[in-house]
């Protein structure tokens, strides 16, 4: 089998087996850039998939989403739809954390597209995704990307922090200018208040089921409508997410700095900015990072505010790269990680400062606990993982059908033109 | 004793002016019918005399009649004196001849740490009446569930907009109460997060009053937020979920939210009634609580009603949750627990009865009076011992305000006395009469 994909994605699928087919850059994969800039690219694409027999599209976020005019005058497809081939894009961001420079209807269309396959990360998200009328949206866990990882037991901590994380902050919401109208406030705290005596509860359960603030989005409704809709509702939303980002990550970040000075490392841009507290540059090269993982004597993951109940990417590359992970607990880390196990948990201020303690005062404890967690991801979390998932839904064929395939215009599209969107099979 | 009230009739928002006009009245009355010590509910004691010794300055009445004054706070104190300056509500708050009775523990530990003086716990209790005791007659329910009592924030339904810089203390404090939930505001802002310096002994009082004035505006989108947690989104459910078969009973609840609600009860007599004729009588605790129980949970037990409510820390130190009251966590535990107590009239009964035998035996103001008398005799001991004290160590006669403990002179005083109330206005208290200066430390009173 034919994968094609951004080159990120190569080693996971060569390392599942199948032939990597490198997709032409365009636009440098700019998951924002806009919609006329995509029919600029799907050219590019066409070209590269009519010469290159592929099988299967694995796109990263929509780094390399591109259209092509559909056989309506006006319309666009998605380029390999227009041709027949499979495509997926696995999500590692919220839908609403993309495409920033297009109109939000025009991504909405798009995402409503039957014969796009969406693999998002945190199942709540893919779920409100299908409450709001997306088709082809399937659960799929982050995972790391597959690479040589060093399965050396990990040296007891030497002197230095104790405890490490590495990350932005997951709000800067607090720093905002202009403040905000309360009344955008009450849908967010709401579930919020719901969420706290009942911890797993989503969002869109609170939103649409227990207290009715919107209803999701039906098939009568005209596109705009339907857009205007799934807005509402994310909008709501936000301030919810900005309670998980200082329930899940922002406030243990601010507490550790307080509580242990220096003996918390915290690497990653924005929090002078946002919080005023002392941090280290973020690292780029991924390399060093993943040393840095290691050598940290607890390697703290803390998740963003866009994930209610799943893992994110550095759950795995932490264990998959042998560091000792602790985080704060997700409604579904016990579906990867044997907690205690493969990895520990905290659920409050004082038991994070505990389990600190704890594990720097048993280093064989930690490195056991390390090596399980790293035998675990290397061995199911990895992205050639994922890649097999994909390729078994693909021939069991519960991934969203492409187009037939069917002749494009001739013509490019003039660059300056701001084409309307209208996809197949979106009424 | 005569109260002091502000424009809008309300005596939370007395100005000084007012309070001095009863501050003499009250004094007239003290000298024609001496008592042995005053009591009242949010502060409305707390009036004023001008300083014999001093035009200048004007003196908390109880101070000067040499009395002990015990205010019994149902609000949060800080929403007591509203018609006042801070800085001069925090200066009086030194008094140590004033006894301030909290209903609300976590408030009453915050207003201790901050320093002031003669904070007791006091929770909140049914008032003295002939209730009736007998079992409710299932053949007399006329409503399923229902609550009663008013919506009570227009924080987010009023027209303006929130600095997003001041949610953080209150997002904070909401995230780490739902994994500790015995934390409170003052823990998560001062101990575990130190968004701000605490007040500290070494500050003089108009530092201290403006750390804490700092420290309860930050409490505001807390307090907000509580509202919405506490009450207003379990009657928002319950409407949607019961219509009609939920009665809601109160202010403000069409306006806020667009929902179906009656006006109050004509009576008190009407309202115990209303709880007798209710199979679930619900409770929601307001946001200005954190931990404590309000009035109305001893409402409804005393007059037999069957009480059901969410959740509250100090609620198992009144009751026996499930033997006289029951409790719900959850909305779908609301729902279950409507429904089974509706087709369990026999449990639900029982469970009344219990609760207003507990409220009866232990849960009137006669009951938390014989809690004040005791504060009160501990204070005069305290009283009697410091001024022993000073005697003999041969100190010269305390000046009369030693005795007592505060005089509130300064700006923001003058300037609230003349009318100006300019609450923006910086207010330094340039004078600190001597009886503040009391360097007999301040016994713990919670």
């Amino acid at each position: 089998m034919r994968i094609a994909s951004p080159p990120n994605m190569a080693p996971a699928i060569r390392a599942a087996g199948y032939e990597a087919v490198d997709l032409p850059a365009v636009h440098e994969f700019d998951i924002h850039r806009s919609c006329a800039d995509r029919l600029q690219d799907g050219w590019v694409h066409r070209r590269f998939f009519e010469r290159a027999r592929v099988d299967l599209v694995v796109d990263v976020d929509t780094a390399a989403l591109t259209l092509v005019p559909g056989a309506q005058p006006g319309a666009a497809v998605m380029t390999p739809a227009a041709l027949g081939i499979p495509y997926v894009s696995i999500l590692m961001d919220p839908v609403t954390a993309m495409m920033g420079r297009s109109r939000w209807e025009d991504w909405w269309l798009l995402l409503r597209s039957p014969s796009w396959t969406k693999a998002v990360w945190d199942t709540a998200h893919a779920a409100e995704l299908r409450r709001l009328g997306v088709p082809g949206v399937v659960d799929l866990p982050a995972a790391v990307m597959d690479a040589d990882f060093d399965r050396r037991p990990l040296p007891d901590p030497g002197g230095g922090p104790t405890v490490a994380f590495m990350g932005h902050p997951a709000s800067s919401f607090f720093t905002a200018s202009g403040g905000v109208p309360p009344a955008n406030l009450l849908a967010g705290l709401t579930a919020a208040a719901v969420h706290a005596d009942r911890p797993g509860t989503a969002f869109h359960e609170v939103f649409f089921d227990l207290y009715g603030f919107g209803r999701p989005p039906g098939e009568t409704d005209d596109p705009h409508q339907h857009a205007a809709l799934a807005a509402a509702y994310f909008n709501a939303k936000f301030t919810f997410n900005v309670y998980l980002a200082v329930k899940q990550r922002d406030r243990f970040a601010l507490f550790l700095r307080r509580k242990l000075g220096s003996c918390f490392e915290l690497i990653g841009d924005f929090w002078q900015q946002n919080y005023g507290i002392d941090h280290a540059p973020r690292i780029w090269d991924p390399a060093e990072l993943y040393r840095r993982m290691r050598a940290a004597p607890v390697c703290l993951n803390l998740i963003k505010g866009n994930a209610e109940y799943s893992l994110n990417l550095r759950h795995f590359e932490a264990t998959g790269h042998g560091a000792f992970m602790l985080t704060y607990p997700s409604p579904d880390l016990s579906k990867h990680f044997r907690v205690g196990e493969e990895c520990d948990v905290f659920h409050h201020e004082d038991e994070l400062l505990e389990r600190i303690s704890y594990y720097n005062a048993d280093p064989a404890r930690r490195r056991d606990v390390a090596l399980a967690g790293q035998r675990r991801t290397l061995s199911e979390h990895l992205y050639s993982h994922r890649i097999e998932t994909l390729v078994q839904m693909l021939k069991k064929g519960e991934l969203a059908a492409p187009l037939a395939a069917r002749p494009v215009e001739a013509a490019a599209p003039t660059p300056s033109r701001q084409p309307k969107i209208r996809v197949a099979g979106v009424v | 004793m005569p109260l002091a009230r502000g424009d809008d009739g309300n005596p939370h928002s007395a100005r000084i002016e007012a309070r001095m006009q009863s501050g003499a009245e009250m004094a007239r009355v003290e000298r024609a019918t001496p008592t042995d010590f005053w009591l009242d509910n949010g502060g409305a004691g707390l009036a004023f005399v001008v300083n014999p010794d001093d035009a200048d300055e004007i003196q908390p009445v109880h101070e000067a009649a040499g009395r002990i004054l015990v205010s019994h706070y149902i609000d949060p104190l800080v929403t007591c004196f509203q018609g006042m300056h801070w800085h001069s509500a925090w200066q009086c708050l030194q008094s140590r001849t004033w006894v301030k009775a909290v209903w609300d523990r976590a408030q009453a530990i915050e207003l201790e740490r901050f320093g002031v003086p003669h904070v007791i716990h006091l929770p909140m209790a049914a008032p003295i009446a002939d209730y009736d005791t007998r079992p409710v007659d299932v053949n007399a329910i006329e409503n399923e569930v229902s609550f009663v009592g008013a919506q009570n924030t227009s924080y987010f339904h009023a027209d303006h907009v929130a600095s997003t810089e001041a949610l953080l203390p209150g997002t904070l404090a909401h995230a780490v109460h739902a994994d500790l939930p015995e934390i409170t505001f003052y823990d998560v802002y001062h101990d575990m997060y130190a968004l701000a310096e605490p007040p500290a002994e070494s500050d003089d009082l108009v530092t201290r009053a403006g750390k804490t004035e700092r420290y309860f505006v930050a409490k505001l989108f807390y307090h907000a937020s509580l509202c919405l947690r506490n009450r207003d989104r379990w009657i928002v459910f319950l409407k949607r979920r019961l219509g009609e078969r939920f009665r809601l009973i109160g202010q403000r609840w069409d306006v806020a939210y667009g929902l179906d609600c009656e006006p109050p009860l004509p009576t008190h007599e009407a309202y115990l009634a209303h709880f007798r004729r209710t199979a679930v009588n619900l409770n929601f605790i307001n946001g200005n609580a954190e931990t404590g129980v309000n009035m109305r949970a001893f409402e409804i037990t005393a007059a037999g009603g069957f009480l059901l409510c969410p959740y509250q820390p100090e609620l198992e130190e009144c009751f026996e949750i499930g033997a006289e009251c029951d409790v719900f966590r959850t909305e779908e535990e609301l729902l279950q627990k409507i429904e089974f107590y509706i087709e369990h009239p026999r449990r639900r009964i029982d469970v009344a009865l219990a609760g207003q035998r507990r409220t009866l035996s232990q849960h009137l103001y006669s009951h938390r009076l014989e809690t004040v008398l005791r504060a009160v005799g501990r204070l005069e001991e305290r009283l009697r011992s410091h001024s022993d004290g000073q005697k003999t160590a041969g100190d010269a006669a305390a000046p009369r305000e030693s005795v007592a403990g505060a005089a509130v002179g300064g700006p923001a005083a003058r300037a609230d006395r003349a009318g100006m109330s300019d609450r923006s206005a910086a207010a330094p208290a340039e004078r600190i009469a001597a009886g503040l200066i009391d360097n007999a430390p301040a016994p713990s009173a919670t």
